[in-house]
């Protein structure tokens, strides 16, 4: 039994087998049995060309032996055999070729093998085609709309810095929805298996029928009893050194309110956050420690404890950044410095102003070449412009404001353009979309041609560049008095303005076309940018924060990815139209089939 | 190549020319208004999916049993007469004696059986327009973009396996039978067999799902476009058609 169980013994009695098949096809007779007689002069006597017959076989049996070589062991194994094989059959085919006229079975052994040698090698040149699309032609086209197929930029950045195995673990929940939404997390952690399938492997695991697996996995992650739902498992490293974190798929998908009209009831809108989570989960399991924001808190910020989108507070942007592997503390600056192991530090939308020990502090911050966030946008002077100032910025008078481009009608609510071709990776993976800009002052880079920017000497180490723009149909509205904006040509400036740039510091020293600029100040000219109201509206300005932080921290990758969004359509259709849809076209259909046969046997008939 | 236009024009004139055309775009009119009847059906139930993946347009075609079944008869009835016919009657002698090639003759003969193929797909095209316009169903177009380009492909596929069984004998039920059962196992068989290794988590259940015919359509009707698979459809179609050649050229010979 042990015998017949081994692949090789199949082989060859698989290539034996081949062999009197052939044989007996191209000699037109079996061993043992007498061929037809070849009386012709030119003929070669039958021992020789049974010989011959049989080096054939032997030569085409060997070059399919190559071609198994090179599946089972890999192409080196297979070329002394193609080199035999190929060799064989040539060389019989050269020197036989001169009986083709008077020996029938040699010469059906020359034609049979040139064609078989043909077809051996155009089968070659595809299957090599064919394992070079596998290898290098793994992008496929993402025809979709919410790009289900694609990953971003970041996702794959981060899969390929990956440097131990990760392993993600699907787990399915109990519920109707439970099952729908795991597809959609399994088809998601295939792209990331696809990305990079020597680094990543994905499991399944069905807590009803797979009990022993999933008692393990329970005991390696307890958390994991909390997702009723199902979820994920990402697991980062091996073993005992391998770090851990589950993601609920209740939390990956926000589904819609209760729809409120017709139109709502036929249009099941989700947003699909799955990309943006594994990848955070990814990138701060691989970092392995928190890394620290400092909100600079004091001047009449918003809490960040809160997290109601009715209230004002900063949570939901916190428990973002905590969910991404950071350590969010606060810091107020009348009593301290920003501490040390801080990495950046966020200016919140301040309402009083910073006394000069206070500026002076977040300074010396900035000094030892740490990055900041800031966001101001208050028509107030919050004793920052100094500040500014050292990065080639201003902020001016006025607020923004867009008849056009405005959520509900609020024309100071400005929705503005991130730039479509951004030279950072702050705006990269949001090129073009719009983040929503809430009483937003126009940005003055100094220096720079843009309005009230001439005139002033800018800081040479510092570059500015401007990631966010309101649109040509926006202005800069002076008098804040007026219950009705108007532009006023003499008074107010006319738009686009910028309300968010990205500055980076090139080093004096490193002069040179491989020079690393230093990430420096990210400044977003509207104070509620990053209130949980308007997060909530806009999910953009979440992804543009992130990504902002990202770049900051010198880590592009972890910026944040925009969520996917899908909208289920449901058919609107009376019984009258249904019977319309159906009926019409089929109708039509027949109609023409008929038309056309009937046409056709006329024709033909006459 | 300046003969296969001629040798084409002749064989789908000889094709739309006959009744048979007619009966088959007919049967095939029936089952798309029977999908398109259970597409509305669905479409009309409320939606609540999570993504694409399991939007009803996607199974459109794609996942109708009826479609496959239909297919796996259609195309070696179509195919089945393309070259068995000219042996069986004769005509095959004359059009090699005429200075053509045998790979004029296979390409014109499979470029006819592929027209063929493709004028079947037309009635499930047609009530798209319908339900856009007349229905004001704004459904995504790029994954019936991929669908079209996917089954074009595979009909290339399918009709080159058929023409080289219609060259291999002059017995056009022994063609027609032959290419079915290959169909089959492309379709019915490595669908199966990928859902038995994959329950049991086998090695091979990865290898058997990429040339499953039925997962690859079913990639191509969610709205995904493997260059792999066309790769892949489009070898095994000049494959075929170089054996097709090769028996033709031995017939010859004989």
């Amino acid at each position: 039994m042990n015998f017949l169980a081994r692949t090789e013994v199949w082989i060859v009695f698989l290539g034996l087998a081949a062999f009197l098949v052939l044989y007996w096809v191209i000699r037109g007779a079996p061993i043992g049995q007498s061929a037809e007689l070849e009386n012709d002069d030119e003929a070669p006597a039958k021992g020789y060309r049974d010989r011959v017959i049989a080096g054939v076989v032997v030569g085409l049996l060997l070059v399919a032996a190559g071609a198994y070589a090179a599946l089972a062991r890999g192409i080196l194994w297979s070329l002394p055999l193609f080199g035999i094989g190929f060799g064989t059959v040539l060389t019989l085919v050269a020197i036989n070729r001169r009986y083709r006229h008077g020996s029938p079975s040699l010469r059906r052994a020359v034609e049979f093998s040139q064609s078989a040698l043909n077809g051996a090698l155009l089968a070659g040149v595809l299957i090599v085609v064919n394992v070079v699309a596998f290898r290098y032609g793994g992008q496929t086209f993402d025809l979709t709309r919410e790009r289900a197929f694609s990953l971003s930029s970041q996702s794959i950045a981060a899969l390929r810095s990956l440097e131990r195995p990760v392993t993600l673990t699907i787990f399915f929940g109990q519920g109707a929805s439970a099952r729908p939404r795991v597809d959609r997390v399994r088809q998601l952690v295939e792209l990331y298996h696809d990305a990079n399938p020597g680094r990543i492997e994905v499991r399944d695991i069905d807590p009803f029928r797979d009990l022993g697996k999933y008692e393990e996995l329970l005991k390696a992650v307890p958390e994991v009893a909390l997702a009723q739902g199902g979820g994920l498992v990402v697991e980062y490293g091996e073993g005992e050194g391998a770090r851990r974190a589950v993601l609920r798929t209740a939390d990956l998908f926000e589904l819609p309110a209760a729809p409120r009209n017709e139109d709502e009831l036929n249009r099941y809108q989700t947003i699909f956050k799955g990309e943006d989570a594994v990848t955070a989960a990814l990138l701060r399991l691989r970092e392995g420690r928190r890394w620290k924001v400092a909100f600079v808190l004091g001047h009449g910020e918003s809490p960040l404890s809160e997290i109601s989108p009715q209230r004002a507070g900063l949570g939901l942007w916190r428990s973002r950044l905590e969910a991404i592997g950071a350590e969010v503390v606060e810091v107020n600056l009348v009593r301290q410095d920003v501490p040390d192991d801080v990495e950046i530090a966020v200016v919140a939308g301040p309402r009083t102003k910073f006394a000069a020990d206070e500026a002076a502090r977040l300074k010396r911050f900035s000094d030892r070449k740490k990055p900041l966030l800031v966001l101001l946008g208050t028509q107030d002077d919050v004793g920052l412009a100094d500040f500014l100032k050292g990065f080639n910025l201003a902020l001016g008078k006025g607020v923004v404001v867009d008849p056009r481009f405005n959520s509900r009608g609020v024309i100071s609510f400005v929705y503005a353009a991130i730039e479509s071709r951004p030279r950072q990776a702050i705006a990269l993976p949001l090129a073009g979309r719009r983040v929503l800009t809430p009483n937003a002052s126009p940005i003055t880079i100094l220096g720079s041609s843009s309005p009230g920017g001439k005139g002033e000497t800018p800081n040479p180490a510092i570059i500015v560049e401007p990631v966010v723009r309101t649109s040509g149909e926006s202005w800069v509205e002076t008098d804040l008095k007026t219950p009705r904006a108007v532009f006023d040509a003499g008074r107010d400036v006319k738009g686009p303005a910028i309300v968010a740039v990205a500055a980076y510091e090139i080093p004096a020293s490193e002069a040179g076309p491989n020079v690393q600029p230093i990430p420096r100040l990210v400044l977003i000219s509207s104070s509620p940018f990053l209130e949980n109201a308007f997060l909530e509206v806009e999910p953009t300005n979440l992804d543009l924060l992130n990504n902002a932080v990202g770049w900051l921290r010198g880590r592009p990758e972890s910026g944040g990815i925009a969520p996917k969004s899908h909208t289920a359509l449901t058919l609107s259709a009376d019984p009258t139209l249904r019977a319309r849809l159906i009926l019409v076209p089929t109708v039509l259909s027949f109609i023409l089939i008929l038309g056309l046969g009937a046409t056709t046997y006329l024709a033909r008939r006459a | 190549m300046r003969h296969v236009t001629a040798i084409l024009r002749r064989d789908l004139a000889n094709y739309f020319l006959s009744p048979t055309a007619y009966l088959i775009l007919l049967a095939f009119q029936a089952i798309a208004w029977l999908n398109f009847w259970e597409l509305v059906d669905i479409l009309t139930r409320r939606q609540v999916a999570f993504s694409t993946l399991n939007d009803p347009m996607n199974t459109y075609i794609s996942g109708s049993f009826a479609f496959w079944i239909a297919i796996m008869v259609a195309i070696p009835a179509l195919t089945m007469r393309l070259l068995a016919e000219e042996r069986r009657s004769g005509t095959i002698e004359s059009l090699l004696t005429a200075p053509v090639t045998e790979t004029e003759v296979v390409l014109a003969k499979w470029l006819a059986g592929v027209f063929m193929y493709l004028a079947l797909l037309l009635p499930f095209a047609i009530y798209l327009p319908f339900l856009r316009n007349l229905g004001r169903f704004d459904f995504e177009l790029g994954p019936l973009i991929s669908l079209a380009i996917g089954l074009t492909t595979l009909g290339m596929m399918f009709t080159s396996i058929g023409v080289f069984f219609s060259a291999v004998t002059k017995n056009q039920i022994v063609a027609a039978v032959s290419t079915f059962a290959v169909l089959f196992l492309l379709m019915l068989v490595t669908m199966m067999a990928y859902s038995y290794a994959a329950e049991r988590r086998l090695a091979w259940a990865e290898p058997l799902r990429f040339v499953a015919v039925f997962y690859q359509v079913h990639a191509f009707g969610t709205g995904r476009l493997d260059p792999r698979f066309l790769v892949l459809h489009l070898s095994a179609c000049i494959f075929m058609l170089y054996l097709s050649v090769k028996v033709l050229e031995s017939r010859r010979d004989q």
